[in-house]
């Protein structure tokens, strides 16, 4: 390499790391070493005390007591001795303790010191640890103060011989070509996805339409001169109960059916046989959303009559099992009149609802 | 110039005393003076019991001993007449009850002396470190507040 080219640029390591910031960087690490080992020192303790502990646990059920000096308070004690040599009370923690056997208290005093144990390894590790950096830093710092310098060079890559270079180059294209591949692949599917998407949106907007548009026509074909605007959901609510008491409903309209009047309640009943139970299906909505339109809001029988022929003759088409039971309170001149005071004179006419003026006449 | 670089070692050197030397002074004659109060506490425990046995004519009693790590097991006293109580630097005595308190009422006034002591050591220690400080605001030429 001729000597007038320059490529790379010398840094004295002591302009970078300078002695004093490194033997700071050392010190600080030391003692947090020192502290560690403080901390290690302290575990090991516990580690000993442990296992000292242990088998003494083993060994006092060997007698069934033990003359010992009995402590009374920090500072005196009763000559005594250990009875009941085989229970135990173990410190579990905040404040619990548990009766134990000397056996079991072995066990869990060996399980304690296993967790000692691991303590003290995570321990070690991290002083290993603490120390190779602190070595690192003194090592640096005794090279920072020798005047070691550090050469940098830039990678050029067109030095590189032919041969190398272009196979390098080949395998970079190569590599190009993957990603570019991979890019194209990533980028139709997710076209693919975003696309169902959509799909499915439109859909699922389109059944909607379905579901609400015939409703809301032939509500308003047949009963144009409705007042009450009741939401679709309504009608879905009262078909599912209607629905779900179904059986029950059945049988008490069979009962009430046989019985020649039932004046306040009107009853419905019709089943096809030959199609699938209620309910179940989705398709039967926008038939039942209809009925329930022109049932319920319905003030003269008249009007409930058209309806419930229409009923009927979708009914036909449609799956529905079921039965109604409709409580017309339209229907007031069917009411038995049992709120009539008992002095009424016969003579009114129990249809027709009597003004409170006239009954008072009357009653005069 | 040369002034100005000599009171900043001044400084230096009264902030180094300070850090290095009468705080952990002031830290140590601290801890110190806690081991005494809980010294006095344990013996004013003792001379409560005792007295409580007295009251109570009780000689034989049960207690639990601490094996270490928490770990208890029961424990009889069949005669608790004669009371062992330590008297200092690892001797212990066997007392009666009546001994046991009278060498108590001689020993309480002694610890409050210690401890006595020890809180003058302390009002010290916090005064010099008050005066040194006093001496670096002088020093910087710091108004006093």
């Amino acid at each position: 390499m001729a000597a007038s080219e320059v490529k790379g640029k010398a840094i004295a390591l002591d302009s970078v790391y300078s002695p004093e910031e490194t033997a700071k960087a050392v010190h600080r690490v030391e003692e947090v070493v020192a502290e560690r080992r403080r901390e290690l020192d302290g575990l090991r303790r516990f580690a000993a005390e442990n296992s000292s502990l242990s088998s003494l646990v083993q060994r006092l059920p060997d007698e069934t007591f033990h003359d010992i000096m009995v402590p009374f308070g920090g500072v005196a004690f009763f000559p005594g001795r250990l009875i009941h040599t085989n229970e135990l009370l173990v410190l579990l923690g905040e404040g619990y303790y548990a009766e134990r056997s000397a056996k079991q208290t072995a066990e869990i005093l060996q399980r304690r010191g296993k967790s000692l144990e691991d303590q003290i390894d995570f321990l070690k590790a991290t002083i290993a640890d603490l120390e190779a950096e602190a070595k690192f830093f003194s090592s640096t710092a005794t090279e920072a103060a020798e005047g070691l310098v550090e050469i940098r060079e830039e990678y050029i890559e067109h030095s590189q011989d032919n041969i190398s270079g272009s196979s390098s180059s080949k395998r970079d294209e190569d590599i190009e070509r993957e990603k570019d591949e991979e890019y194209k692949r990533v980028m139709a599917r997710l076209n693919e996805l975003e696309m169902e998407e959509q799909e499915a949106g439109s859909d699922g907007e389109e059944d909607a339409d379905e579901v609400e548009q015939p409703g809301i026509s032939e509500m308003e074909e047949e009963s144009d001169e409705e007042e009450e605007m009741t939401s679709t959901n309504e009608f879905r609510t009262h078909r599912a109960d209607i629905s779900f008491s179904e059986p029950k409903e059945a049988t008490a309209i069979g009962k009430m059916i046989s019985q020649p009047k039932v004046p306040a309640a009107k009853v419905v009943t019709f089943s096809i046989p030959e199609e699938q139970p209620v309910s179940t299906s989705e398709s039967i909505i926008p038939s039942q959303i209809q009925h329930y339109a022109t049932l319920k809001p319905t003030d003269n029988p008249e009007e409930s009559k058209t309806s419930h022929k229409s009923m009927m003759g979708s009914s036909t088409r449609r799956a529905f099992t079921g039965s109604i039971v409709e409580h017309d309170h339209g229907l007031a001149p069917i009411h038995p009149q049992i709120s009539t005071p008992a002095d009424q004179p016969p003579s009114s006419n129990p249809s027709r609802p009597v003004s409170r003026f006239k009954l008072q006449k009357g009653s005069r | 110039m040369e002034e100005d670089l000599s009171r900043k070692k001044k400084v230096q050197r009264y902030e180094e005393f300070v850090d290095k030397r009468l705080k952990p002074d002031l830290v140590k004659a601290i801890a110190q003076r806690d081991k005494v109060f809980h010294k006095q506490k344990m013996f004013l425990d003792l001379k409560k019991n005792i007295e409580n046995l007295e009251k109570n004519g009780i000689t034989s009693l049960r207690s639990m001993v601490n094996l270490g790590s928490e770990v208890y097991m029961q424990a009889e006293v069949p005669d608790t007449r004669h009371i062992f109580v330590d008297i200092g630097l690892g001797f212990h005595v066997e007392f009666t009850w009546s001994e046991a308190l009278q060498f108590i009422s001689v020993r309480e006034p002694q610890l409050a002396r210690q401890i006595e002591e020890y809180t003058q050591l302390i009002a010290n220690i916090k005064a010099q470190i008050k005066l040194v400080c006093e001496g670096i605001r002088e020093l910087l030429q710091i108004p006093a507040e």
